[in-house]
């Protein structure tokens, strides 16, 4: 078996042809033609302060977050009641859902064998960024 | 009017991004290796105190690893390099003119804003990016680069200061300056620093105040510009464009008009890069790895956003323009997004070498003539029977034996789906 030259693949330049040679009627669509839908833009507010992280874990079922999951963070926003979040707690980082009651900050979980966590006096709530969106994958 | 600039740095660039995704290496005794981690070149406060200094050999502290006393980490400069962009597009928040002095680092031009209230701007800048990115940063600000710099001396130096200082007041630059060693002054450094010593210049207010024809005669014009920028007078132009410094180069620009196609932004990152390649080899170095962005204003919130940056990188340190080129279009092809308005692309050069630096004088642009051909065969074969199958024998023979050395690499939270933290939930 004789091996190709190896160089002309190299240096033999295609031309490249944005739009198909014309055979008949042009597409009528070609006007039309949009951009594709962009998750990035359905997705991400700020990307400049948009992290990725996985789920691993069962306590925050009810939220919608299963094990494996995706969570999209975004660490722009300012934490409020109810918001799901990312937080560093004694030196781990957790996704909890954050209620405030009588003022004062709690974890809560979102799955019956896990209660709700109260801050204590050397736990100062430390907030990661802000979950926005999960990504489940079904298969 | 004079301008208003502000130097904001991250503190400990490298192990900062370590830490924000991995809140174990807070408070500790951190530090990142140098290519093949090789060296110590960046430390946490707690590995200063330590008293390890900057460049210490990785095998030197190998004892206070094994006790635990001491974590290091290879460099990860995907990790930083997108860290870095983060960092400088909320930057860009505040102000569009922004040059980018380094990959932890960037001059802001502030002028315009009201001076009373540059001490909060300077808070918010601090506050934004830690927010936003998670890196702690600080933020000085004068009228001078030179004075910008001394004023982000005085933020990371007096933590009263909270981190930002405003330095524009004549009466509080002369106040900072009596009591800030001449050293610490931008541009003077240690040998020049004992030099000023021996003439009984030990202060930066000593240096302000000596004579700038005297500076000339026994030192440089360069740095009698320090003394003139130290007295308030602007004298180092912006820039904006490009800017070399021993650890990387970058060329990037904000673009005249809104780019929205890819062939836009292509023509304008192959000049980035051509720029860049052009310096390096004026420099007679060499790059292994590289970064290209491309982001939208951060400026102007009523447009959708997007900013993306991608690592290139190179088998060998090469500085052929025509290597990094070749890069370009399948890195367009991953960050490009239809339906944005492009602001401003750019290339940064990194892991920069000398000549003399490695062995490879198969792929030595400079050895010989005209190399182009060789290199054609060479990337055909390697196309065809798999990647690097044909290297220069000194290199060795083991597969991927010139991979760096990594050992201690993080992942690559930001850059690699397989990677991304996990969280418990």
């Amino acid at each position: 078996m004789k091996p190709a030259p190896i160089i002309s693949k190299a240096t033999l330049k295609y031309p490249f042809y944005q739009s198909p040679a014309a055979c008949g009627f042009t597409s009528p669509a070609a006007d039309y033609l949009q951009d594709t839908l962009s998750l990035d833009q359905l997705l991400i507010r700020h990307p400049a302060a948009t992290f990725f992280a996985r789920a691993q874990g069962c306590s925050m079922e009810g939220a919608g977050i299963f094990d494996g999951d995706i969570l999209i963070i975004d660490r722009s926003l300012t934490p409020g009641d109810g918001d799901v979040i990312l937080t560093l707690l004694d030196g781990e980082l957790i996704v909890k859902r954050l209620v405030y009651r009588n003022g004062k900050p709690r974890l809560h979980s979102e799955h019956p064998d896990y209660p709700p966590i109260k801050l204590n006096n050397e736990q100062s709530l430390n907030v990661w960024g802000v979950v926005t969106e999960v990504i489940h994958h079904l298969r | 009017m004079k301008p208003v600039i502000a130097l904001c740095d991250a503190n400990s660039f490298y192990c900062s991004c370590e830490q924000v995704f991995n809140p174990a290496l807070l408070n500790k005794a951190l530090g990142v290796l140098s290519n093949n981690d090789g060296c110590i070149v960046a430390r946490t406060p707690q590995l200063k105190v330590l008293g390890v200094a900057m460049g210490t050999p990785a095998f030197k502290v190998r004892e206070q690893v094994a006790r635990g006393e001491i974590i290091l980490r290879s460099s990860n400069y995907a990790l930083y390099g997108d860290m870095s962009s983060r960092f400088m597009s909320v930057l860009e928040q505040f102000t569009p003119t922004l040059e980018v002095y380094s990959i932890d680092e960037a001059f802001a031009d502030l002028s315009g804003f009201p001076p009373e209230q540059l001490e909060s701007i300077g808070q918010e800048m601090k506050q934004r990016v830690f927010r936003w990115t998670g890196l702690p940063i600080g933020v000085g600000i004068s009228t001078t680069k030179t004075l910008a710099k001394l004023a982000n001396y005085a933020a990371k130096k007096y933590p009263a200061t909270g981190g930002a200082v405003d330095l524009t007041n004549p009466e509080r630059q002369k106040r900072l300056m009596a009591i800030t060693p001449v050293g610490e002054v931008w541009g003077v450094g240690r040998r020049i620093g004992r030099k000023l010593e021996a003439h009984g210049i030990h202060t930066a207010g000593q240096l302000a105040n000596s004579n700038r024809q005297w500076i000339k005669k026994q030192f440089s014009v360069v740095l009698e510009r320090t003394v003139c920028e130290l007295q308030g007078e602007s004298c180092l132009p912006w820039e904006e464009g490009g800017v070399v410094n021993k650890h990387q180069i970058l060329c990037s620009r904000s673009f005249g008009k809104r780019v929205t196609t890819k062939q836009e932004l292509h023509a304008a990152l192959a000049c980035y890069i051509s720029h860049a390649c052009e310096k390096l080899r004026n420099q007679k170095q060499f790059a292994r790895e590289a970064i290209v962005f491309i982001r939208t204003d951060p400026f102007n919130q009523s447009l959708s956003q997007t900013g993306r940056s991608i690592r290139l990188q190179v088998p060998e340190p090469t500085s052929e323009t025509g290597i990094w080129l070749r890069q370009l279009p399948a890195a367009l092809d991953a960050m490009f997004c239809e339906g944005y308005e492009y602001k401003k692309a750019g290339f940064i050069l990194m892991d920069l070498c000398k000549v003399q630096g490695f062995q490879g004088d198969l792929l030595n642009m400079d050895a010989l003539p005209d190399n182009r051909p060789m290199m054609s065969v060479l990337d055909a074969i390697n196309r065809r029977y798999g990647r690097q199958i044909l290297r220069p024998a000194s290199v060795g023979f083991e597969q991927q034996n010139w991979h760096m050395n990594q050992q201690l690499l993080s992942p690559g939270y930001t850059t690699h789906w397989q990677h991304i933290m996990g969280v418990k939930s």
